[in-house]
This record gives C-alpha cells, sequence and structure tokens, in this order.
C-alpha cells in the first residue's frame, strides 16, 4: 500500500474520482448485491426443504446442496461460457458466482433450521402465534444469524474473485486491477483501486464478525433440544420441492458435468500433451506445499498463543492474521509485486515469493485448524508432562503437538489444497514459464481453447472435492468414539450445527 | 528435615492475590490434605507448589532444595514434584505402560521393569497395554497414582483426585490409595473440598480460606477443636447457641447450663454475638412420654420435631425448642419418633465458645 502513498496526493485523488473508479465500484457492488440475492433465492427455499420437510431423496439433495463447493468459480465460469460462447457480463457473472457460492448459505441455514428446538415453536404456537407468526417471530429470527454470516461470507468471496468477473469481462475491482497492472503497468491506478477494494473488503469482514459474534449468542439452556419432525408436503408440493432441487442441481451441477464432459471427449481428438500436464501439477504441487508450510510456520505459534491465552495482545495477533480473510488475491499479487521489485528485485517473480502470497492468503484456514485442535487437548495433560520432568518444548511436542497433530495437518492440507485453485496471485507472481494447473485453464479459457482445457478443470474439481470430502466426514462426525469423558475438553463445541465460517475453510477458491 | 516448608507465600494471577500469605512446614513421609471450599486458593497453593504458577512472592523450598524464592525459580521437570491430577489426565495416545514410563529416563529394561512393578503396586498387573479409555474412572486414577510415583518424586500432590469418581467407588478407591501411599512413605498433599475425605486421610489437614490457612492440626482437632467459627462450620454440622450468661466453666443456653471446653473458655465476657457450639451428636433425644421415667428424671429441655433426614446408619433430627431456638440432632440409626411429637434435648460433653466474627 505504500505504493499508493509514494505517486503523491493528488495523483491519488485523480484516480480515485476518475469516473471510471466510480464505475468500478458500482459495478462490483451490483455484483455483490446481485449475488447476495441470489443466494438468498437459492438457498432458502432449498434449506427450508432440506430441514423441515419430509421431501423424498433427502439425503442425495443434501449432498448436491454442497457439492458447488467442490468446484472452483472459475471452473464453473469456464464450464458455462464453453457451453454457451455467447455469455458475458453483468447477468452472467451474477448467475454464476449465485450458483458457486449459495451453498455457504444453504448449509448453514439447513443446519439451523434443524436444530432449531421444536418447543420453542411450539410454544409459541401456543402462546397464540399463527404458523406465519411464528416464522417471523420466532423461526426466522433464529435462523437468521447463520444466514447472515454465509450471505457476508458469499459476499467477500464474490468481491475478491477473479476468475469469474474476468471470463465474463465483467468490469469489477478484481478484473480492473489486474487489467491495469498487466496492460499498462498503470501503478498508481492499479494500488489506489487495490486500497479501496480492501476497504471494501474490511467492511464486509467487520460486518461478519459482528454477526457471527451475535450469532452465538443464540443457544440458551443445556438440556437436550428436539428438532422439529418434518413435514409431509402433498403430492402436488412434493412434485414442485423435487422439481426445484432438482433443478438447482442441474444449474450448479449439471451443466458443468455436461459441458466439461464434451469439452473432455472433445480434448481427446484435438492436443492434449501429458508432458505439460505432469509440469502444471508437479508446479501447483511444488508452489502450494511451500505455500502451506510457510503457512503451518507462521500459523503454530499463532495458534499456541491463541489457544492456551486470550491475552489482548494475542487477540490482536490473531485478528490481524484473519485480515487475510478480506485479503483479495489480486491485491496479495499486487502489493508483492510492489514489495519484491522494490526491496528485493531478486525475489520478483521467484517462487518463494508465491508461496509467501499463498502463506498471507490462506494463514486464517491454517490458524483455524490448528487453533481448534491445540484447545480441544486438555491444558492439564502438558502440565502433568512437565511435572513428569519433561521441558516445556519436550512436552509440548510429546502430548500437546501429539494430539493435535491431526487437525494441524488437516489445516496444513487445507491450505495446499486451496492454494492450488488460487489464481491472481499465482498469474501475478508466478516465475516465467512456471505453470499450475489453475494457470493452463486460465490461458486456455482466454484464447477460448475450451477443449484443451478442459482436463485441467477436470483436474481442479478433482483437487478441490478433497476438502469438500473432508468437511463431509467432519459434518459426519462424532464425538471421538472411546475417549473417556474427561479426556475431552468443555470448550469444545460439539454441537453449535454448522457455522458459515467453518464452510468457509473449505469452499474458498479466491 | 521438613518434606515442604513454604514460608508467606503469596501467589496470583495479575489481579487480587489469590494466596495470601501461606505458611507451611510438612514432615517427611507424613500425608496432609489441604481443605477448602472453591475459591479458597487452595488449587492455586497446589500450582504454585508444582512449579506452574510462578509465585509474587515468599518461598517454597522441597526436601531442603529453595525452588521458588525471591531470585529463584525452579521449572515443574525439575521440582522431582510427582502430581494426580483431577480425573487423571491420562495422556490418550498412550497405553498404561506407556503413561507410568512417560517420566522414566534411562535403559528401557529398567523402565519396563519398573512399569510392571508400578502395575503391581497399583494393583492392575497385565494391564500394561489397555488404554486410558478401557479403564473404569478408578483404574484410570490408580494408572495416574502409578504413574506420578514411577519417577520416585520426593513430594506427590494430589489435586482432588476423586471427586471424578461416583460415590460407591470413591471411598474404595480412597482406602486403596491411602494404604497403597503409607506403603511408600512418600510425603503427599491432598488438596481437597470434601472434609470427610480430608479427615479420614489425612495425619494433619490444614484448613484454608481466603486464601490463608485457618488452622492446622490432626483430623479430630479441627472437627472437635475447631479455632475459629468459620473452621467449626466448614468441617461438619453445628448446633450453634445464643449465650444468656456465664459462670466460669458454665453457660446459660437454650439448652439448659452447658459446660465450656477448658481450652475455649473466654476472659473477655460475652456479648450478644457469643456463641456456644456443639456438633449434633453431642446432643441427645427423649421422647416426652418417658418424662415420668425415673432415670431421666426432668432434665433436658422440652422442645417439638420439625422434620428428620433419615441416613441409615444415623439420622438427623431438626427439633424446635420451648423458647424458639432449633437445634440439630444426630442419633445412629433412626430416632424413634416423628414430626410433631414433644420431646426432650439433652447435652453430653462440653461445647466451645466463640465471639470471633466469620471468616
Amino acid at each position: 500500500m505504500v505504493r499508493t502513498f509514494d505517486a503523491g496526493w493528488a495523483s491519488i485523488a485523480s484516480s480515485l474520482w476518475r469516473e471510471r473508479t466510480l464505475d468500478t465500484t458500482v459495478t462490483s457492488l451490483v455484483l455483490v448485491i446481485g449475488v447476495v440475492m441470489g443466494c438468498l433465492i437459492l438457498a432458502v427455499p432449498t434449506a427450508w426443504l432440506l430441514a423441515r420437510t419430509a421431501i423424498p431423496g433427502r439425503p442425495f439433495f443434501l449432498v448436491t446442496a454442497a457439492l458447488p463447493l467442490a468446484v472452483p468459480s472459475y471452473v464453473m465460469a469456464y464450464a458455462w461460457i464453453a457451453e454457451f460462447p455467447g455469455m458475458s457480463g453483468l447477468w452472467a457473472a451474477i448467475l454464476v458466482m449465485s450458483l458457486a457460492t449459495f451453498p455457504y448459505v444453504a448449509i448453514p441455514l439447513t443446519a439451523a433450521l434443524s436444530t432449531i428446538d421444536a418447543g420453542q415453536e411450539e410454544a409459541a404456537r401456543s402462546l397464540g402465534l399463527g404458523p406465519l407468526a411464528t416464522a417471523r417471530r420466532v423461526t426466522i429470527p433464529m435462523a437468521w444469524p447463520a444466514a447472515a454470516a454465509g450471505l457476508l461470507l458469499a459476499a467477500l468471496y464474490t468481491l475478491s474473485e477473479f476468475g469469474t468477473v474476468a471470463i465474463f469481462r465483467v468490469d469489477a475491482f478484481t478484473r480492473v486491477i489486474y487489467t491495469a497492472y498487466r496492460a499498462s503497468f498503470d501503478r498508481t491506478s492499479a494500488a489506489v483501486l487495490s486500497l479501496l477494494l480492501v476497504v471494501l473488503a474490511l467492511l464486509l469482514v467487520v460486518i461478519e464478525a459482528r454477526v457471527r459474534g451475535r450469532a452465538q449468542r443464540w443457544r440458551i439452556g443445556s438440556g437436550v433440544s428436539r428438532p422439529a419432525p418434518r413435514q409431509q408436503l402433498s403430492p402436488g408440493a412434493t412434485a414442485a420441492g423435487l422439481t426445484w432441487l432438482i433443478g438447482v442441481a442441474l444449474l450448479a451441477l449439471g451443466v458443468p458435468a455436461w459441458s466439461l464432459t464434451r469439452r473432455l471427449l472433445e480434448s481427446r481428438q484435438t492436443d492434449f500433451d501429458v508432458a505439460e500436464m505432469i509440469s502444471a501439477i508437479a508446479g501447483s504441487i511444488s508452489a502450494s506445499a511451500s505455500g502451506a508450510a510457510i503457512a503451518l510456520a507462521l500459523a503454530l505459534p499463532i495458534a499456541i498463543l491463541a489457544a492456551r491465552y486470550t491475552s489482548r495482545l494475542v487477540k490482536g495477533i490473531e485478528g490481524a492474521a484473519f485480515l487475510g480473510h478480506a485479503l483479495p488475491g489480486v491485491v496479495v499479487g499486487l502489493s508483492l509485486v510492489f514489495l519484491t521489485l522494490a526491496v528485493l528485485p531478486a525475489a520478483y517473480q521467484t517462487l518463494i515469493t508465491l508461496a509467501f502470497a499463498y502463506a498471507v492468503l490462506f494463514l486464517p484456514k491454517a490458524i483455524g485448524a490448528s487453533r481448534s485442535s491445540i484447545e480441544a487437548v486438555p491444558p492439564a495433560l502438558e502440565s502433568t508432562a512437565r511435572s513428569l520432568g519433561r521441558g516445556p518444548l519436550r512436552a509440548w511436542f510429546t502430548v500437546t503437538g501429539r494430539l493435535a497433530w491431526p487437525g494441524i495437518a488437516a489445516g496444513a492440507l487445507l491450505v495446499l489444497l486451496t492454494a492450488m485453485k488460487e489464481l491472481p496471485a499465482t498469474l501475478m507472481l508466478r516465475p516465467t514459464g512456471f505453470d499450475t494447473l489453475a494457470t493452463e485453464l486460465w490461458t486456455r479459457t482466454e484464447v477460448e481453447a475450451f477443449g484443451s482445457a478442459a482436463p485441467y478443470a477436470l483436474a481442479m474439481i478433482l483437487l478441490a472435492s478433497v476438502p469438500a470430502w473432508l468437511m463431509g466426514r467432519w459434518l459426519a462426525r462424532t464425538p471421538e468414539v472411546g475417549t473417556p469423558y474427561s479426556m475431552r475438553n468443555p470448550r469444545a463445541r460439539h454441537d453449535e450445527g454448522v457455522r458459515a465460517d467453518e464452510i468457509a475453510y473449505v469452499g474458498d477458491a479466491r | 528435615m521438613s518434606a515442604l516448608a513454604l514460608d508467606d507465600l503469596v501467589v496470583g494471577y495479575g489481579g487480587p492475590e489469590v494466596v495470601r500469605g501461606v505458611s507451611l512446614d510438612v514432615p517427611d513421609r507424613e500425608f496432609w490434605a489441604i481443605l477448602g471450599a472453591s475459591g479458597s486458593g487452595k488449587t492455586t497453593l497446589l500450582r504454585a507448589i508444582a512449579g506452574y504458577l510462578r509465585p509474587t512472592s515468599g518461598s517454597i523450598t522441597v526436601a531442603g532444595e529453595l525452588v521458588a524464592g525471591p531470585h529463584t525459580f525452579v521449572p515443574p521437570e525439575k521440582r522431582r514434584i510427582g502430581v494426580v491430577p483431577q480425573e487423571g489426565a491420562l495422556f490418550p495416545h498412550l497405553d498404561v505402560a506407556g503413561n507410568i514410563a512417560f517420566g522414566l529416563s534411562g535403559n528401557k529394561k529398567t523402565a519396563r521393569a519398573r512399569v510392571e512393578q508400578m502395575l503391581e503396586m497399583v494393583d492392575l498387573p497385565g494391564l500394561g497395554n489397555a488404554r486410558p479409555h478401557e479403564l473404569s474412572g478408578g483404574q484410570q486414577q490408580r494408572v495416574a497414582l502409578a504413574r506420578a510415583l514411577a519417577p520416585e518424586p520426593t513430594l506427590l500432590l494430589l489435586d482432588e483426585p476423586f471427586s471424578s469418581l461416583d460415590a460407591a467407588l470413591r471411598s474404595e478407591v480412597r482406602t486403596q490409595v491411602r494404604a497403597l501411599l503409607r506403603e511408600v512413605g512418600t510425603t503427599t498433599i491432598l488438596v481437597t473440598h470434601d472434609q470427610e475425605e480430608a479427615l479420614s486421610l489425612a495425619d494433619q489437614v490444614a484448613v484454608m480460606a481466603n486464601g490463608r490457612i485457618q488452622q492446622v492440626g490432626a483430623p479430630w482437632s479441627i472437627y472437635e477443636a475447631p479455632t475459629s467459627l468459620g473452621v467449626a462450620r466448614f468441617v461438619g454440622d453445628l448446633v450453634e447457641l445464643p449465650v444468656q450468661t456465664i459462670d466460669g466453666a458454665m453457660a446459660q443456653t437454650p439448652l439448659g447450663v452447658v459446660p465450656v471446653a477448658e481450652d475455649a473458655r473466654t476472659e473477655a465476657g460475652i456479648t450478644t454475638d457469643t456463641r456456644l457450639v456443639l456438633r449434633p451428636e453431642q446432643l441427645v433425644l427423649v421422647a416426652d412420654r418417658q418424662v415420668g421415667d425415673a432415670t431421666s428424671g426432668e432434665r433436658g429441655t422440652h422442645g417439638v420435631v420439625q422434620s428428620i433426614s433419615y441416613h441409615g446408619h444415623d439420622s438427623l433430627t431438626t427439633v424446635r425448642l420451648d423458647d424458639g431456638a432449633v437445634v440439630a440432632v444426630r442419633a445412629p440409626g433412626g430416632s424413634g419418633v416423628a414430626p410433631g411429637d414433644a420431646v426432650r434435648v439433652m447435652v453430653t460433653g462440653s461445647g466451645r465458645l466463640f465471639t470471633d466474627p466469620v471468616v
């Protein structure tokens, strides 16, 4: 951001007030608002059908409602444009981004609707409220925080998404910044726009944190809550519900699957270079693995402090790390370009800079996963190890670290897989001639070589489904079987349902 | 040489001090209990002794070696103090043998022999390969004890080790642990809020409240000769009576004239706050239909039974005396009366006088 101020205030002011800046802001806001509306329209009926009705095929539709998270949004955009080459502009972007992000809302909302205690709704009815009034005064207020947190995540995701808006040629912040940087090396304008984008994103993060903070207060009482019974629908309503669920699944999954399969079959006849594919996979893995390693090294000390101490300083450090949530890849890419050129030209466009960008972007994921698994280890175990003659470091590694490592490793794996999907920062920071799956897909889509892009798109989906699969297992988890009750941390929350920010660990493909 | 010496120890977490000047001298091979309600500072004191917390001031000396003082702080791993935490806190990723061997250094063969010996000692032979979650609560506690004792600590700290066990198991495990520790002879400090546990297990009991030690003594003296009304109330049920007049060794109370214990008389005279206290088992209940009985004569104070709580081995009966005072009477087995019955209450032994404000 120093770059911004180097240019002098006059120049900043002039680029800030240029008509194009205003246009970009309006375009981005319309895009975000459109996606938020789209998410609501897609998620609310879906969540209600899945949580409150005895719709046939419920387990299947639960999966299809979560599965779009496994398709990186620009892969989805590629699939749509490959099938309908005429698609472009704001509406196309809103449609695809809504389809890609609505699980952020649908999953927590389904969880919230199915865990709301039936007793509370029954109490409202017995106090003289009709079904609609009950929904308005009881159900919606209780489910709203879950949905709101998910909506804000979808908004944040949309604001920082690069691939989709670029594919549909929408002049939102990320694309304008990237074009300004690429085409004219118009640094000041790119920097000013980045700053504006970060401010908007930060605003969303702050709102999200507030909504989430309030959401946690909704659980009162320790009694076992009894979920609401699922309503039996009339045949007509069942048909309508099924049509809806199938329709959403077709749009979000069917179209990409169909388009991809078709292109894949085509690509077998055209040029498919195995060597190129292998080098792209190797590039993806080497860059992301280095990024994951750096992220882990940065995350562990923060996670340990955050799990065991709650001082203001620790909260500050953790909060600063979470700002990574608000930093779009394009901004991190741009600032590292400036930084390396200004401070350490030797590091410009090297693997290490790229890995560092991944670490900055995905640090929150690594911290989140490590922190919760460290928190789950009772501190008494570590102090007992000390009393048995182990020094502080050995005690940590033989007890806490040993017990928490599955969570810590999962966090690192999550960073690795997410980094593989990252596009804009990779484009800006990669060494010349260095290719990853994401950049290969990107270059081919840009020249509309849809057929030869298909194998890369498929590889991306396969990669992306690993965290989605992990999350599926995590959603199905029960308290670890065989753990004596005393080993469980009272702070571990087994019963809070699914929170949108936890899903964000998985679906993020910026 | 004492196994543990605390000198004016002050411990806190940055806010108000939690342990506020504790001095104790625990002789070698003794079993002590620190008894206090929750919030009394007893667990903080234990954490400071173990080395988990750095004291604000004062000193801790273990077996003649200063481990915490103005310029000294020995970390927990160098103190040779064994700790049995609440609920055992066994390492879930290690089997029983791995847990017991955790604090052992040196070659594998001696370690394995030591583990076998410890398993034998806590009466769990052959369970070395079991996982902690396969054990019952009582077995987990015994493994935790074996783990703490395996490196032969100079001092053993027990942090409410029995509180997570259910009642039936608790007394069984307690007895086993006590017998075992008597055999091993390791100096032990038990921290507990359970007065029955402290009184029945310890050689010496230190009662703690508000971060200070209120009284140190043998269990019987804590119960029968408490030095303050606070301690008296904390360690058991109490009959508290106002004192109307006092004449040397005899106090006039609603239960008639009661002798005052020799070491608890007051020179200062009495005030309206002065209380004579007795334990409920010092009172005897006689049904009023035996009034004409020559042996009981006219002795005792008249009252009416209010309620009875029956415990099997004894029962506690509340009686409202004719002047309005309410007293509790403990009798072995049932008392043979029913609520509403007219009774007489008689006193055996002597009471103790307190004028001090309750701490």
